[in-house]
């Protein structure tokens, strides 16, 4: 398929008009013998692509066997939509419209992309990570040759006054870093597993997935020639289009499956009772069962069972009113989410604001201390729980101990006594979701610190100089100089912590042994309540909406956040 | 002069004050942590002990006889002396006289025979409380006693010479301890739950997440940041709009789609799904963005490829932000929780990460916090580790993309 020399002009073509991407629009498009022969066959194998993808579209709209109802119409629908657009290339290619091979472009690329995927799937190559992760686990003490490496690196870093002794170590920690990860490599049986997965070429599948792939990527190849590309007219500026493309690709394409795919499809499920292999649809019926609530008068002396219809249960009782609910523990799981929520942000967010501008008035040891506040976010939630668990146990924990010593001391002042206590925290409906915020509270109490000294070194010292000479006190430089000039930090932190302990499930879910949720639902939380129904009961239909209802939520509570940042903001 | 001095007092005294408030918030971070790294070098017998006790004792033993016996604490006759415990000898009852409380006997069990019987034992109330009575025959003479407290006469020997007894109550010997590490709790760990394997299971998904994550997000950002595409402003938009949307919505979908793609219960569940950042992407394009279009103009000039200007010029400089996006990545994927509880489902030990093995101890061995708090240590170092190693990169990457 070698192009001869830029030979004669082609056929004239007609002048190409409203293309965004051309920027050569006044020069006719010169097109060669061998470029006209490509376009065609450029047409001919999206006639048949398009013809292959209805096939396929047809195929899975018959496919019974495939239980997911939903699943199979939004794949049959894309399947359908790649068609469409296969037609659109082939019509545009044939008419030497510049967008016709930009269509083309993307479409062999994404099935390329699509069936090359395929092709390592029905090799095997990602279910052999369970493979490659047992040899790892045999040969990893080999990465102590990375860690010796990164160690003779960082050695360099002390050489700043002799810049080729420090190259020399940076040089020689790269090559000893890349030569212990070839060794490795070599050791879990690199050369092996590839011989593996090429000896599975012979299955058809495989060898049909193969040809597909080559056919994509030869079409994407022969329309990125720079011959076609000056048949269509397009110029620098498509081509750092298709660069563009080709670089954000492996981002967007993931983005698509991993994300968007998946949160459309979440918006299906909430109107179905998926269990996870079957599907129906039910309308708003999940949403409505959620949000069922009852209000009612109970004459005095009257149970609320009386008055509440059937199906719903007593939520809350306000003297002579009652609400009832028909999922309660929704609601309950909701308000606790909100105490938390709240709780957490107040005591990790004031506190590390204090400690913050202890740290910031340059003292001598800074960073030691910097370094140890931020210990508890490196540890994560589980290890912490777990640690925490212990802590608070009633008999032999640490929290129960300190608090007596503490009353100890007081009792020693005369006329104070004080028994000594005995809280179950954990293992109390009054306390037991008290002990998780404070313990989430202690865990993002130095990250929140680390996040606030980082903005007050932000602030000028020139402008506290300026207030000093005019005669301000600490305090006044605080409240009005400082919080100020420290509005978007403060925005910054109290919007992440919200947005995180908004959706708090681990804590609980360690915390408060399996399947979780506290004595009496006490510590029951919006995502806790989502798994519960998700995958203890399978309802997942119903789950994905309580999801749903979470997700608008923690978006309100941000766009809140957003409106007060705006209106406060330069306060 | 005067002055001078007072300032220099009030300067010394807020920093003690300082330093006062910022260790004891120290010690408050970092309490929990001593508290299992000790206890993870707990005897088993050590571990519930009233009042707790941070470090780990022992009781210290003997060899008598060629046996090993545990040392104690001793009131004999000539004073305060360490012994070795030989015989835990029989069981001792403390009886105290009800017309004279303050008369005690010590006797066997047998000894004493309830007042009207087993079956309807009297009772007598001493000091608010309600005790059984019972009746013991002392100086020929059956006397009407209470139980006071029970205790194990012990026999004991001078461990340097076993020729010499001593016959003591075990509650009044105390007995003879020094801190020692139980290391083989470790061992027992290992042994316990695979902490091993779900540990480079860790690394190994950690690495990868890491490296996938940083390459296409060096690459999307420079895309964003760079190249001039159609829908790229509109498609930057929605990837900032991405970042706001919690990961609790795509739960339920992402399990389904690990169903249809066969990867319950697979390493690949935890790695693929994870290697496409939209905040990652952003951070990069966010510092490609800040470098002068000189550098590049002039490659291009030469006619350097696209990929051949990133690879030498923009990585390169990209250094520090790849550094900082790599160490918080490493965080997410080293401890993510929900997603491996919810893929990794149906008890396949082999491919469980930390978080999940140290839930599933912490069950297993819900009677020795000893072991967890060893499963803990184990899962909790090498992320320390690395922040010791790699200390500028995690707290300046947190200081310099928190203040956007």
């Amino acid at each position: 398929m070698r192009e001869g020399s830029q030979g004669e002009p082609g056929s004239p073509c007609d002048p190409i008009k409203g293309k965004p991407m051309a920027t050569t629009t006044a020069r006719k498009p010169a097109t060669t013998a061998g470029a006209a022969l490509v376009i065609r066959l450029g047409a001919a194998w999206h006639a048949l692509l398009a013809f292959g993808l209805v096939a396929a579209a047809w195929a899975l709209l018959q496919a019974r066997w495939v239980q997911r109802d939903g699943l199979r119409l939004y794949v049959a629908g894309l399947i359908l939509l790649g068609a469409v657009a296969s037609v659109i290339a082939l019509v545009l290619l044939l008419r030497r419209d510049g967008r016709g091979r930009a269509i083309s472009l993307g479409l062999n690329y994404i099935f390329g992309v699509g069936s090359l995927l395929s092709l390592l799937g029905v090799l095997g190559l990602y279910i052999s990570l369970d493979e490659v992760a047992a040899s790892f686990n045999r040969w990893v003490w080999l990465l102590l040759g990375v860690l010796v490496g990164f160690l003779i690196g960082s050695v360099g870093d002390r050489f700043t006054h002799a810049p080729t002794t420090q190259a020399a170590f940076h040089r020689a920690g790269g090559w000893v870093m890349g030569a212990s990860a070839i060794i490795l490599l070599l050791a879990m049986g690199l050369i092996q597993g590839v011989i593996g997965l090429l000896s599975g070429l012979g299955n058809p599948l495989a060898l049909v997935l193969l040809s597909a792939t080559v056919l994509f990527g030869l079409f994407f190849w022969l329309m990125l020639r720079p011959q076609i590309a000056v048949a269509f007219g397009a110029g620098e500026r498509d081509a750092e289009a298709v660069s563009g493309f080709l670089f954000i690709a492996p981002n967007l394409l993931g983005f698509m499956l991993f994300f968007a795919g998946p949160l459309l499809f979440s918006l299906y499920l909430s109107f179905t009772n998926s269990d996870s292999f079957t599907a129906e649809f039910v309308g708003l019926r999940n949403y409505i069962e959620i949000f069922s609530l009852q209000f009612a008068q109970v004459p005095p002396g009257q149970r609320s069972g009386a008055v509440l219809s059937s199906g719903y249960i007593e939520l809350v009782r306000l003297g002579d009113f009652v609400v009832g609910a028909k999922d309660r523990i929704f609601w309950i799981a909701l308000w606790n989410t909100i105490v938390y929520c709240f709780w957490v942000t107040m005591l990790s967010v004031v506190p590390a604001l204090l400690v913050a501008t202890i740290l910031n008035s340059k003292i001598p040891g800074m960073q030691f201390f910097r370094a140890i506040y931020f210990i508890p976010s490196i540890a994560g939630v589980v290890g912490v729980a777990v640690i925490w668990k212990w802590l608070y146990n009633s008999n032999i924990g640490f929290l129960n101990y300190g608090i007596n010593q503490v009353l100890g001391l007081f009792n020693r002042l005369p006329f104070v006594e004080i028994a000594p206590v005995q809280i179950a925290w954990l293992a109390s409906q009054q306390t037991a979701l008290a002990s998780i915020i404070i313990m989430a509270a202690w865990q993002l109490l130095g990250f929140n610190t680390i996040l606030f000294l980082a903005g007050l070194q932000g602030i000028p010292g020139e402008i506290y100089e300026a207030a000093t000479i005019d005669g301000a006190s600490n305090l006044q430089r605080f409240r009005y100089m400082t919080l100020p000039l420290l509005a978007p930090t403060t925005f910054f932190v109290v919007t992440t912590t919200l947005i995180t302990t908004l959706q708090v499930f681990s804590e609980p879910f360690v915390m408060t042994p399996p399947p979780g949720g506290g004595p009496n639902n006490s510590t029951m939380t919006a995502v806790l309540y989502l798994y519960q129904r998700g995958f203890n009961r399978f309802e997942q239909g119903y789950a994905a909406a309580v999801a749903w209802v979470v997700f608008l939520f923690i978006f309100a509570v941000t766009l809140v956040q957003f409106r007060l940042q705006r209106r406060y903001g330069d306060m | 002069m005067k002055r001078a001095r007072s300032y220099q007092t009030q300067k010394w005294l807020t920093y003690i004050a300082a330093y006062a408030v910022l260790t004891m918030f120290g010690l408050l971070i970092i309490f929990p942590f001593m508290f299992m790294f000790f206890t993870s070098f707990k005897a088993s017998g050590d571990v519930f002990r009233s009042p707790p006790q941070l470090l780990p004792y022992s009781v210290q033993t003997a060899s008598v006889n060629g046996e090993t016996v545990p040392l104690y604490r001793v009131e004999t006759p000539e004073g305060l002396r360490t012994l070795a415990l030989v015989d835990q000898g029989a069981l001792l009852v403390i009886f105290a006289s009800v017309d004279d409380p303050s008369r005690t006997f010590e006797r066997a069990p047998r000894d004493a025979k309830p007042v009207g019987g087993f079956t309807a034992q009297e009772q007598i109330t001493v000091d608010g409380e309600t005790k059984l009575l019972w009746e013991i025959e002392e100086g020929g003479q059956t006397l009407p006693v209470f139980e006071l407290s029970r205790g194990r006469m012990g026999v004991f020997v001078d461990p340097d010479d076993p020729q010499v007894t001593f016959d003591a109550s075990l509650t009044d010997a105390t007995p003879v301890e020094r801190i020692d590490l139980q290391i083989q709790n470790y061992q027992r760990v290992l042994e316990l739950q695979n902490i091993d394997r779900s540990l480079t299971n860790t690394m190994l998904v950690t690495i990868l997440v890491v490296i996938g994550q940083v390459v296409t997000s060096v690459l999307g950002g420079y895309a964003f940041a760079r190249l001039r595409f159609p829908g790229r402003d509109s498609l930057f938009v929605v990837y900032l709009g991405t970042i706001m949307i919690p990961f609790v919505v795509l739960i339920i979908p992402m399990y389904q789609l690990m169903v249809i793609v066969g990867w319950v219960d697979r390493i690949a569940a935890l790695v693929m799904p994870w290697i496409f950042t939209a905040y990652g992407t952003f951070l990069m394009r966010q510092f490609f963005i800040s470098i002068p279009k000189d550098l590049e103009e002039a490659a291009l000039m030469d006619g350097a490829s696209r990929l051949r200007i990133l690879w030498q010029i923009f990585v390169p400089l990209a250094g520090p932000a790849i550094a900082t996006q790599a160490t918080f990545t490493f965080l997410y994927a080293w401890n993510s929780f929900v997603w491996p509880l919810i893929v990794i489902n149906t008890g396949n030990f082999g491919n469980q990460v930390l978080t999940l093995s140290l839930m599933v101890l912490q069950g297993r061995a819900a009677e020795s916090p000893n072991l967890v708090m060893a499963g803990t240590t184990i899962a909790v170092s090498v992320p320390l580790l690395i922040f010791v190693l790699a200390q500028r990169y995690f707290v300046e990457g947190i200081a310099t993309t928190g203040i956007k």
